[in-house]
């Protein structure tokens, strides 16, 4: 395998400029905190953030939605900050912030002026430090957490595609658990769970702090030891959640949305962790089925059977699992059922035969592309460094991760589509529109 | 002592690991401010008038090119979605290339093109930019208009209207700018499927020949590329571009209404209402009162510090978030929208509390914090925008588009900083209208109606007025009360044959025969029916003794006999006829046309509402099941009449209820009917429905 990659490597070199290396410096501090500093002065910008490694994965099933709650709460305030003013203190120095969550991780991040490094640093440590975490501050999240759940999910064209899926593959593990998590579970928690929950998941020896952008490394250094060194440190976080059984039998389940006219249908498979070359070889063959309008499904199902509206096949790149998710809308009179056997049909023609040397080339152009402008914007490279950090054990992936792309062979596409896109081994979820009784005609 | 801090200050210096000798109760203060530097993109124009211009950025081996069409504001009339369609029609190859080649080469190398129907945006990298650029400007100068693709795009068009039928935000959002701007103005238009289905690929060749013209267009390269080398690939891709007048149309320019008013748009799967304060005003950047009235705007709502936020989220928890834009436009007036979407239970006091933030902004000089935070947010995103090529180029244009002055932008900070509050509170006055404003609420309006129509503001209620979800004036909607769990039209329509008698003794009936009496203009009208289970009726309307009236029904024929003419029935009215000759119609229904429409109020008491036909809805009492109204629809003439006949005084005949009293009202007469008797499973003589 080394041997074949060198070769790609080889031969890519002639044609490809590389893109600007990122360049970047990384170190502990004591409390365990992981720091990343990435130094470009070409604009007066800069990026401070911090990556938890906590997310709707790491939450009591019975409990679910911390993590995205206290994406909300940690802004509520801290001893030094008053309720209410983390908003007004960002935007009154000429900032912009937000944060989200995943069910992996909390990324909260802030981007200033480079002149307001020093204030960026400050929120994050008071953050990491002492967030005050209050009744008040509770009771008024929980509600506006309700809200984004109607606003997101509830009021949302098919908006709970999501939650079926993984309520249908995922039987054991924590990935059954969406992000917003269950109101009630919201509603039934205490204050001492949230602040238990702050203590073991929202310490430095769980984080990663990025600074990026207009900065003078040793110069930050220092700040970030002054705001950051005296963190004290939390206990060790393990991780041991259950794993799932292979699924051998096909599920077919049902989902019913009334916000929508148009039925839809989701294939899904369960596939192996983002850190894999095989999560990787799925990347390439979304690509392959459905990123362009030359792309396999579009050309077949809207562009020359126009019997579909919309087709898409993506990889959710997680920690534990990755989810392999085709989705499609019928055009018209169209079933499910026929489009099913449209798309397994180019399943199993990858199955079945080597993609072709031009498409293989079209697949590399692609990735060549989209790699050249993940690394566009300061704001961006933070978050892929804290990332890459965080979840595959190697920032410099940033770097690197293209080379992994280009090794990849038609035979290994090949392969992986054998071994996990097959009928048994999927859910088949139908998602259709909920008729209400005073609307049947 | 001076010289033990002069050591300790070196120790900390060297060892910058010991703890932390900051004080963080303190909020660090900003560093010198960064310097502002602000490019001018280098430009030229083609003689046809396109305009060239270049942002060169070397930092990554990428190229983009947008092509922006500035065109006025194009009124579409009946056939709303042409513009759309057209925009779905670009990019399917060229007149040079074949669609499927042409997709595969943009694929291949690894490019994004995204066309519409005024311009595109392209981008890949810095290699194979010529040959991107090429084809765009191939695909956008020489299109291909084939039929059976514009068959195909609008096929998919009319499902992605489907696909959005019974979204809420889609639903307020057409309503919204529809109530704004007005049915005859370009904004206030909107795509349906009739508009749509109307459309030919005629249509499309004629908007193009007439709007895709280089006059207002613009080409913005952004990216690893010089001047000279663009220069020279515009020059030859676009110089044939043939220049032609566009015409400006006219249109109606909206107004703002009297007083404010809350415009209902009914939408009963929502879980959420979808609230919006509206109006417009006069408003481009040369205004002077541009920079006062977007700082206005920035501190009533333009983010996580304004007073919609703090208010309805951070302090109430109404909402995800509240907020507000000011669109200014130099082409139509400019509109205001104050937005939220909140849970349906405070709809009402959401409504109150927008509101209320608008009129403070005119009632009360803002704080000088809040100044001062806004313009340093001002000066922040100004920062913040020269990371991004994207910027410059946007600035340029809009100087350009906008016939704003060269140093627009490098003075925006100045013209910004100078606002004071004094400043914003006049503008409020005139710009932010909340005794003048729209206030579209979408939502369910059997959750939130009520509510809404009984706001107190400034010691009046609000006028209500009701809209469809495609923007039609409506009466109120009516709501259905909560049902029990499991109810269903066939579970109403069972209870109703069990209460008049169980469907096995209803099934068991042969015959029915009946005589009521009504009493008309002083004069006695007699009914007699006669039905048989073979599907045969003969009904005689007799007055004084004298057959008036005779109907007729024999399984597939039936008359009609009025004053010794007969007429003989078919199509819709044999159909009707038919259906009224089921002596318990009940017992024969398509279960596939039923359909529970839902707990109602009928005279003060709860009934269920169930279609039970296109042109039938019955009403049955929720406690005791019996039926207690039928409400028929029906043409006469040509023209649709609604007949309503309440029933009542049930008896019972040989076990089975039978109602005694029927009020019919048809069309504007009414009469009361008394039934005298009735008799069931009689012999009755075949010759009555010859």
């Amino acid at each position: 395998m080394k041997f074949k990659s060198y070769l790609f490597s080889f031969v890519f070199a002639s044609c490809i400029i590389h893109a600007q290396q990122v360049s970047f410096e990384e170190f502990d501090l004591d409390n365990g905190l992981h720091v990343i500093l990435h130094q470009d002065n070409s604009a007066p910008v800069v990026t401070t953030s911090v990556l938890y490694h906590v997310g709707s994965k790491d939450e009591d099933p019975e409990r679910t939605g911390f993590a995205h709650f206290f994406e909300h709460l940690l802004f509520e305030g801290t001893e030094n900050i008053e309720r209410g003013k983390w908003f007004s203190i960002v935007s009154s120095n000429g900032g912009s912030n937000n944060a989200y969550t995943t069910d992996d991780f909390t990324y909260y991040y802030e981007v200033f002026p480079s002149n307001n490094l020093e204030l960026g640093l400050w929120l994050e440590s008071e953050r990491m430090l002492h967030p005050v975490i209050n009744e008040i501050g509770v009771e008024t999240q929980n509600e506006v957490v309700k809200e984004e759940k109607r606003l997101r999910y509830d009021n949302s064209p098919y908006g709970k595609w999501m939650e079926s899926v993984k309520a249908e593959l995922y039987k054991e593990h924590p990935y059954k658990q969406t992000a917003i998590g269950k109101m009630e579970h919201l509603d039934a928690a205490t204050l001492e769970e949230f602040i238990a929950f702050n203590e073991k998941f929202y310490v430095p020896n769980n984080a990663v702090l990025v600074v990026a952008g207009d900065i003078d490394p040793v110069k930050t250094k220092k700040m970030v030891n002054d705001y950051f060194g005296s963190i004290p440190k939390g206990t060790a976080i393990e991780r041991n959640y259950p794993k799932e059984a292979p699924i051998t039998e096909a599920i077919k389940a049902e989902t019913f949305d009334s916000n929508i006219q148009i039925p839809a249908l989701f294939t899904a498979y369960r596939t192996p962790s983002m850190v894999t070359r095989e999560a990787r070889i799925l990347d390439m063959i979304s690509t392959y089925l459905s990123d362009g309008n030359s792309s396999k499904l579009y050309k077949k199902l809207v562009d020359k059977k126009k019997m579909s509206l919309q087709v898409a096949a993506f990889n959710i790149s997680q920690e534990d699992y990755g989810t392999y998710v085709i989705f499609t809308l019928p055009l018209g009179d169209n079933s499910l059922e026929a489009l099913t056997v449209e798309i397994d049909e180019e399943i199993e023609k990858l199955q079945n035969e080597l993609i072709s040397e031009k498409d293989y080339q079209k697949l590399q152009n692609k990735f060549e592309t989209n790699f050249v402008s993940s690394n566009s914007s300061v704001e961006g490279i933070a978050n892929s460094l804290a990332e890459y950090y965080t979840l595959y054990g190697d920032t410099n992936l940033i770097n690197t991760e293209i080379d992994i792309y280009r090794s990849i062979t038609r035979e290994e596409i090949q392969a992986v589509a054998k071994k996990y896109l097959n009928p048994n081994q999927r859910l088949v979820l139908d998602y259709l529109p909920e008729v209400a009784a005073n609307e049947k005609q | 002592m001076k010289q033990l801090n002069y050591i300790l200050f070196a120790l900390f210096l060297g060892f910058s690991t010991l703890s932390a000798q900051i004080d963080r109760s303190q909020q660090p203060q900003p560093g010198p401010a960064p310097e502002i530097k602000l490019e001018d993109p280098l430009q030229f124009q083609l003689k046809n008038g396109l305009t060239v211009m270049v942002v060169e950025n070397r930092k990554l081996p990428r190229v983009s090119a947008t092509l922006a069409i500035d065109n006025p504001l194009i009124f579409e009339g009946e056939k709303a979605g042409v513009l759309s369609l057209l925009g779905s029609m670009m990019g399917k190859g060229s007149a040079n290339i074949e669609k499927d080649a042409f997709d595969e080469e943009i694929d291949f190398l690894g490019a994004r093109l995204n066309m519409g129907p005024s311009g595109f945006y392209v981008g890949s990298l810095k290699r194979y930019f010529p040959r991107v650029l090429e084809m765009a400007a191939d695909a956008a100068l020489h299109p291909k208009f084939v039929a059976e693709e514009f068959e195909k795009e609008k096929a998919k068009t009319l499902d992605g209207i489907k696909s959005s039928e019974k979204d809420v935000k889609t639903a307020a959002r057409r309503v919204e700018n529809l109530l704004s701007y007005g049915a005859q103005h370009p904004n206030g238009e909107f795509i349906t499927k009739e508009s749509v289905g109307g459309v030919g690929v005629d249509d499309i060749k004629v908007m193009y020949n007439r709007y895709y013209k280089p006059n207002n267009a613009y080409l913005v390269v952004i990216g690893d590329i010089d001047f000279k080398t663009v220069k020279k690939m515009a020059t030859k891709l676009f110089s044939k571009w043939e220049a032609e007048d566009i015409l400006k149309q006219s249109y109606p320019e909206p107004e703002n209404v009297p007083a404010t008013t809350i415009n209902f748009v009914e939408m009963p799967n929502a879980v959420q209402s979808e609230i919006a304060v509206i109006n417009t005003a006069s408003l481009d950047k040369l205004n002077p009162d541009y920079f006062p009235v977007i700082i206005a705007n920035q501190i009533l709502g333009g983010g996580g510090e304004a007073r919609l936020f703090l208010n309805l989220r951070e302090d109430k928890g109404f909402t995800y978030g509240s907020y507000s834009r000011f669109s200014d436009s130099h082409k139509t007036k400019a509109r205001f929208r104050a937005s939220a979407s909140v849970r349906n239970a405070v709809t009402d006091s959401a409504v109150v509390e927008i509101l209320h933030e608008i009129n403070k902004l005119s009632d009360e000089l803002v704080t000088d914090d809040e100044l001062a935070l806004v313009k340093a947010k001002y000066t922040g995103s100004f920062v913040l925008g020269l990371e991004k090529p994207e910027t410059v180029a946007q600035n340029a244009l809009n100087i350009k588009t906008q016939k704003l002055p060269a140093d627009f932008y490098k003075t925006f900070l100045q013209k910004i900083n100078a606002v004071t509050k004094e400043d914003v509170q006049r503008v409020a006055k005139e710009y932010f209208l909340g005794n003048n404003a729209r206030v579209v609420v979408t939502g369910k309006g059997s959750e939130v109606l009520d509510a809404l129509e009984k706001i107190d503001y400034n010691g009046n209620t609000l006028k209500v007025t009701y809209f469809d979800k495609f923007g039609n004036p409506t009466e109120r909607p009516k709501f259905s009360k909560p049902m029990p769990e499991g109810t269903t039209a066939q579970s109403v329509i069972d209870n109703y044959l069990k209460a008049i008698g169980g469907a096995e003794k209803l099934k068991a009936i042969t015959s029915f025969q009946s005589i009521s009496e009504a009493n008309m203009q002083g004069m006695t009208l007699e009914i007699d029916t006669k039905k048989t289970n073979q599907m045969q009726m003969n009904t005689e309307v007799k007055m004084m003794g004298n057959v008036m009236q005779k109907q007729v029904v024999n399984k597939d024929k039936g008359y009609m006999e009025m004053q010794g003419q007969r007429i003989d029935l078919e199509g819709e009215q044999l159909t009707q006829m038919q259906s009224e000759a089921q002596i318990i119609p009940e017992l024969t229904l398509d279960s596939e046309a039923l359909a529970l429409v839902g707990l109602v109020d009928v005279d003060g008491v709860d009934a269920y509402e169930v279609k039970i036909s296109d042109n039938t809805t019955n009403f049955y009492d929720a406690t005791s099941f019996l039926k207690i109204k039928i409400v028929q629809t029906v043409e006469m003439m040509g023209n649709s009449q609604t007949n309503t006949v309440v029933v009542g005084d049930y008896k019972e005949v040989d076990g089975i209820k039978f109602p005694h009293k029927l009020s019919m009202t048809m069309g504007p007469q009414a009469v009361d009917f008394k039934t005298q008797s009735i008799k069931i499973n009689t012999v009755l003589a075949p010759t009555v429905f010859d």
